[in-house]
């Protein structure tokens, strides 16, 4: 049996494209020659390590949009790894996918969508056989020195949160239009991450790098004037 | 036989079930709560008829749970890390008063730093409390050993309270082709709790009684300790009894390719699925490598440990815990049971690996036996225990203590 850190994997899935370049999470890492990645995107993302694994991509969050009037993307997601790896069957998953949400005791009906939605990914996928996987490499042992004060688990540049941009993983973009804005400030006091400020007439501006698409300030606006836009570009 | 796809929640949840528990008190933590929540559902829908109780922390679970199982009650509980340190005082109470019960630890490291993953010092922190413990692999051993630590707590030679631990995540999280008993087997197995002296509101019982003449101290406390002891004999027991019903064997320890090793890792819990996988890889390369695995630590198997490991030219024992200032917890346990041998390992090398759910690659344990092997040339010793850290993770740690300083 195996069992803990899959250290070269053979098939990775993205659900997050922005995660691709994210410095914490490094999703290729260990990725061989030969491998196969997986990215939830309406369109194709430039990849440095591209020539080496293969690379495929669909609109997951899209058809769960149509589907659950969601992005809820397990059920997608699992869909496709089943057929990506030809290991596991129609049947088997949509087997796994009723058992799983019907645990969660979610609704007949919420359950069937889910079902449509993951046959739908399983027979939009396209089976990658894996072949040539290049050699895995060794990792090598290493002594751990004492660092004396620098060994004591303390944060010194506190406030570092703001390094990581929370906005990455938005799936909705509020967009605010000036033609209706009343400068009123509501969406200002609603947003629960402070990332809305105002400029000198009092008409908000939406921090992008933090905004993470609640649109919490679309629903509050009392002139509908905040519209939410499907993100697609992430840099 | 019916297979199942489980996470480790939901397989000790449907031991507890099948043992017909009736008494599960409960207080979630990372990564045990999916347990009480599977079990709270069940009661709720009456598919089990049990009395749960959501209580306001650890220290006055553990008390509920041990007192209840006073009373005659077959009781489950389970917890994880912080949480069964909380409750820490009561763990000697409850094997004091020599309730029997079940508590599932849901490995995970304790704090600070805090973290989620796993490592075996909550559970080890109640080494010597008096519970029995039970180490797991997979998620099946975890459903198995909590049916078999009922049959050997409750057992009259017994009669202590035991810890089966799951590493979170690992195990607690993962679904696993699971075996899942019928009632009736499990009945067959499991016979109803018979408790010695029960608090019976028509016949009052004081149990844990003060005893400040210390002779009567030392006596209870030594009684307790043979009680343990009994339970070698009584698992081998019930372990046959299991095989019998379910056909899967348990024995204290689990040998993997010894028979001709001259080299054997000693590992336990999940992370021994990896040992298993590097000494695969280490037999393809032509050496002669073999694993122990440690499944029943309290009490613990001298003689099985002794049978395994005599004769062997250097023994490579991970842990998965740190007493800090000394090393691993096990080594030297394993170390104390071989040392009057004439044919004691020329090398016991400790090792200290997966310290709050740290990977481990084959690469750090084939590290670890080519140490272990030169210093059995070198006839020499190690000079401490040798951490498993690799190249990438000092890079990956190092970036971020350069983060942390502002620099």
């Amino acid at each position: 049996m195996e069992r803990g850190h899959i250290f070269n994997p053979s098939y990775v899935l993205v659900t997050t494209p922005s995660l691709l370049f994210d410095m914490t999470v490094k999703p290729l890492e260990g990725m061989a020659e030969g491998s196969v990645l997986f990215v939830n995107s309406p369109k194709e993302i430039p990849i440095e390590q591209s020539k080496k694994i293969r690379v495929s991509y669909g609109d997951l969050t899209g058809l769960a949009l149509k589907y659950l009037g969601k992005d809820i993307l397990s059920a997608a997601m699992g869909a496709v790894a089943c057929k990506l790896s030809g290991l596991i069957s129609l049947q088997s998953m949509v087997g796994a996918v009723e058992e799983e949400l019907a645990e969660l005791g979610l609704e007949t009906d919420i359950i069937e969508k889910n079902v449509q939605l993951a046959k739908e990914c399983y027979l939009s996928t396209e089976s990658v056989e894996l072949r040539g996987l290049s050699h895995k490499p060794l990792h090598k042992v290493v002594e751990v020195r004492y660092l004396g004060e620098k060994g004591i688990p303390d944060l010194l540049s506190t406030g570092n949160t703001a390094l990581r941009k929370t906005g990455s993983w938005r799936v909705f973009k509020p967009i605010v239009d000036k033609n209706l804005c009343t400068a009123c400030s509501i969406c200002y006091i609603y947003c629960p991450e402070a990332c809305i400020s105002l400029d000198e007439q009092g008409y908000p501006i939406i921090n992008y790098d933090y905004c993470k698409g609640c649109l919490v300030c679309a629903t509050e606006c009392p002139r509908n004037a905040i519209k939410a836009e499907r993100e697609i570009v992430w840099s | 036989m019916v297979l199942n796809m489980l996470t480790g929640s939901q397989a000790v949840a449907w031991a507890a079930r099948l043992a017909r528990v009736d008494y599960i008190p409960a207080y979630p933590i990372t990564p045990q709560t999916e347990i009480i929540e599977i079990l709270s559902e069940w009661v709720r829908k009456g598919e089990m008829d049990a009395i749960f109780v959501q209580m306001e922390s650890e220290h006055s679970l553990l008390t509920a749970a041990g007192t209840a199982a006073a009373t005659g009650a077959r009781v489950f509980t389970a917890t994880s890390s912080q949480g069964l340190l909380y409750g820490f005082e009561m763990l000697y109470n409850i094997a004091g008063w020599r309730a029997p019960l079940v508590l599932v630890n849901v490995a995970r490291a304790l704090a600070a730093p805090i973290t989620l993953e796993p490592d075996h010092n909550d559970v080890l922190a109640a080494r010597d409390s008096g519970f029995l413990q039970f180490h797991t692999e997979n998620v099946q051993e975890a459903l198995d050993l909590v049916l078999l630590a009922y049959r050997v707590a409750e057992d009259h030679r017994v009669l202590l309270p035991a810890i089966v631990n799951m590493d979170g995540f690992h195990l607690s999280y993962t679904r696993e082709r699971v075996d899942l008993p019928e009632q009736s087997a499990v009945d067959e197995f499991l016979p109803e709790y018979k408790p010695v002296n029960p608090i019976r509101a028509s016949a009052p019982v004081a149990k844990g009684t003060p005893v400040l003449i210390p002779p009567l101290y030392s006596f209870f406390k030594y009684q307790m300790h043979m009680a343990s002891r009994n339970a070698l004999k009584v698992f081998r027991d019930a372990a046959k009894e299991f095989e019998r019903i379910f056909s899967r064997t348990y024995a204290p320890v689990e040998e993997y390719m010894l028979d001709d090793a001259d080299t054997v890792i000693v590992m336990s819990n999940s992370f021994t699925s990896i040992g298993k996988q590097a000494v695969n890889a280490m037999r393809e390369e032509g050496h002669k490598v073999g694993l122990l695995k440690i499944r029943l630590f309290r009490p613990f198997p001298t003689d099985d440990i002794i049978k395994s490991l005599r004769g062997k030219r250097c023994v490579v024992v991970i842990d998965q815990n740190i007493s800090v200032g000394k090393g691993g917890i096990t080594c030297p346990e394993i170390a104390e049971a071989l040392y009057h041998l004439e044919d004691r390992p020329k090398v016991i090398l400790p090792v200290i690996a997966g310290l709050g759910g740290k990977s481990i690659s084959l690469e750090e344990i084939k590290h670890a036996v080519k140490v272990a092997d030169r210093l059995a040339s070198l006839r020499a010793g190690p000079e401490g225990p040798l951490l498993l850290f690799r190249e990438d993770e000092a890079i990956l740690v190092e970036s971020l203590l350069k983060l942390a300083s502002g620099g």
